[in-house]
């Protein structure tokens, strides 16, 4: 019963904050206006705006926010560490790097090689990571902190490229990478929806096994659970959904952190919980940071990424002295 | 159906247990002792699967370890290990329903009797009354009960334990061997790691003792725990006596200080 009311409050929340996200920005529209624009009700529309710029935009926050969350819950669960989180283990820098290899190299390419950039980035920054900690006998400290040099790595690299590159023309687009959604429109949406949704889904599919395998490798296999494929398949489809968000969104890396921790210590228990939960907070968190950073001071935009960080820390400061309070993480 | 082990072979890149034969049938405790490092831990890990084999054959009934899928093993298998990760804002009875996976299909989804096995292995563990608790809240003695009943719960003919009894007050100890035992008598087999010679001397219907990692000795406690056995495994010139209660063998020093046995078996 209170789960259920939890998730209602969730979605109602979520659903709130896309009708803001759709009023806010440069121009401000009021909400009743939304409602003629969408629902084609006679009366004032903006449509153009509604359109051609919020909508897709709020769609996409939505989808990468909970794409985020969803790896992030993975990969906190495969590596048994509170700290851990795609960004921490070298996914979104490896996506983010690909993506600045593959506008340097191929300007020419077109949209749609972004996400398989980024796609390719992160499942190798992944590998690569996952591969040096199953050398020998596997442990989860040493996958962080392999994962911890390849972040660091790849993010050397993509700094190394925009700090290089003086053509403006060159840069500019990049910017976005930082995290933010600015300029995103209906192809970016088009391009990503597909994978995000089948990915999430297998996830969710996998949740009781992620449950298991968060026993530990001996519990897990006692309980018939076979660890190593199981551990592949999962970070392949965590560093997938990361790195494909990354594609669209830039490094939103703390989503992936928080979101998680604030499903943890709201919901708790199984994964089959805690991951639709995240979802929504995740959704929530950066269709709000993108709302925001757009209503804070039109026409200028504060990057989502700036803004996730700015609310989103205290917020999850505050979370944990809650949650250290009741001895859990 | 029994476990049957035959030339075993295998583990980690820098220790192996090596040239293992043994038995382990069921309605029969066994517990396995030996000075630290001597492959204990390793020689469960083998025959739960969790390292493979490098020559040799565990077989339980008809089925090759090596050659049976991890979930099938799971059904005839329990494995407890030494240290178990113990997960955030989990209940012990959801913990303990985690036990029956191994029966469940790919989702978790609960099958019927899953309720009733599941609250069985939580009041013969005796963490019934403790069900709603969070796992995090509880004290060592509890916390390794709650992960006793969740190995009951799997249900399978064959429970391993490693150090089910490390780190407890001398009454949980009694508490959990008593525990297995009656879980043996009930037509399982256990097969126990223990470091305390005199416990499992009591409890165990075959010991087992290894060395270096293979089996030094292995049969009933009275006829194994000899002071030669002892010189040999263990480096200590012991004397055996009988506890005066349960009549089974007591392993003590022969001297007043270790030193001085020491020397005498140099």
């Amino acid at each position: 019963m209170r789960d259920i009311l939890i998730f209602c409050a969730l979605t109602v929340t979520v659903v709130l904050i896309a009708i803001w996200s759709l009023s806010a920005g440069a121009v401000s529209i009021p909400w009743y206006v939304i409602g003629n624009t969408l629902f084609d009700i006679e009366g004032p529309k903006q449509e153009f705006i509604v359109f051609h710029s919020r909508l897709p935009r709020t769609l996409l926050a939505l989808l990468t926010g909970g794409a985020l969350a969803l790896s992030g819950v993975t990969v906190q669960a495969l590596l048994r560490n509170p700290l851990a989180s795609p960004k921490i283990i070298g996914i979104n820098s490896g996506a983010a790097l690909a993506v600045c290899l593959l506008v340097l190299v191929l300007p020419s390419a077109g949209l749609k090689w972004l996400p398989v950039a980024a796609l390719s980035g992160g499942l190798l920054a992944a590998a690569l990571v996952t591969g040096s900690a199953d050398f020998g006998r596997f442990s989860s400290g040493r996958l962080a902190l392999i994962g911890i040099a390849v972040g660091f790595l790849c993010d050397a690299g993509v700094d190394f490229i925009l700090a290089t590159s003086a053509d403006a023309q060159f840069s500019a687009p990049l910017i976005w990478l930082t995290g933010s959604l600015w300029a995103r429109g209906w192809t970016h949406v088009q391009l990503v929806w597909p994978w995000l949704v089948i990915l999430a889904s297998f996830v969710l599919v996998l949740s009781f096994r992620v449950d298991l395998i968060q026993f530990g490798d001996s519990t897990a296999t006692s309980l018939g659970v076979a660890v190593r494929p199981l551990r592949l398949i999962l970070m392949g489809l965590a560093a997938a959904l990361a790195a494909i968000s990354v594609s669209v969104v830039g490094v939103l890396g703390f989503v992936g952190l928080m979101a998680p921790h604030m499903a943890r210590s709201i919901i708790g228990g199984t994964h089959s919980r805690i991951m639709p939960c995240a979802v929504l907070i995740g959704m929530g968190l950066v269709t709000l940071a993108d709302a925001t950073g757009r209503a804070i001071a039109p026409p200028i935009e504060v990057s989502a990424g700036i803004v996730t960080a700015l609310f989103g820390a205290p917020f999850f400061v505050f979370i944990m002295i809650q949650s250290g309070k009741r001895s859990q993480v | 159906m029994s476990i049957v082990v035959e030339q075993a072979c295998g583990g980690h890149r820098d220790f192996e247990v090596g040239a293992i034969d043994l038995s382990l049938e069921k309605g029969k405790l066994t517990a396995l002792i030996g000075p630290n490092g001597c492959g204990k831990s390793t020689f469960l890990s083998l025959l739960a699967g969790l390292l493979p084999l490098r020559s040799g054959r565990v077989t339980i009934g008809d089925c090759d370890i090596s050659k049976t899928g991890k979930r099938q093993l799971s059904k005839r298998l329990t494995l407890l290990p030494q240290h178990p990760v113990v997960p955030s804002g989990l209940t012990v009875a959801q913990l303990v329903h985690y036990g029956r996976a191994p029966h469940q299909n790919m989702l978790g989804m609960r099958c019927a009797g899953d309720n009733e096995i599941v609250d069985q292995s939580m009041q013969t563990a005796g963490v019934y009354e403790l069900r709603n608790r969070l796992l995090s809240d509880l004290s060592g003695g509890q916390r390794q009960r709650v992960f006793i009943a969740m190995g009951l719960a799997q249900d399978t003919p064959y429970f391993l334990l490693d150090e089910p009894t490390s780190f407890l007050d001398v009454r949980y100890q009694f508490e959990i061997l008593d525990l297995l035992s009656s879980h043996t008598r009930a037509g399982r087999a256990c097969i126990v790691v223990l470091h305390d010679i005199a416990q499992a001397a009591r409890y165990a219907d075959t010991l087992v003792i290894m060395k270096g990692g293979t089996i030094a000795a292995q049969g009933a406690p009275k006829s194994v725990l000899q002071p030669a056995l002892l010189r040999s495994v263990y480096g200590i010139d012991a004397h055996v006596y009988s506890d005066p209660v349960s009549g089974t063998p007591v392993v003590t020093l022969a001297s007043k200080e270790l030193s001085r046995s020491v020397k005498l078996s140099a």
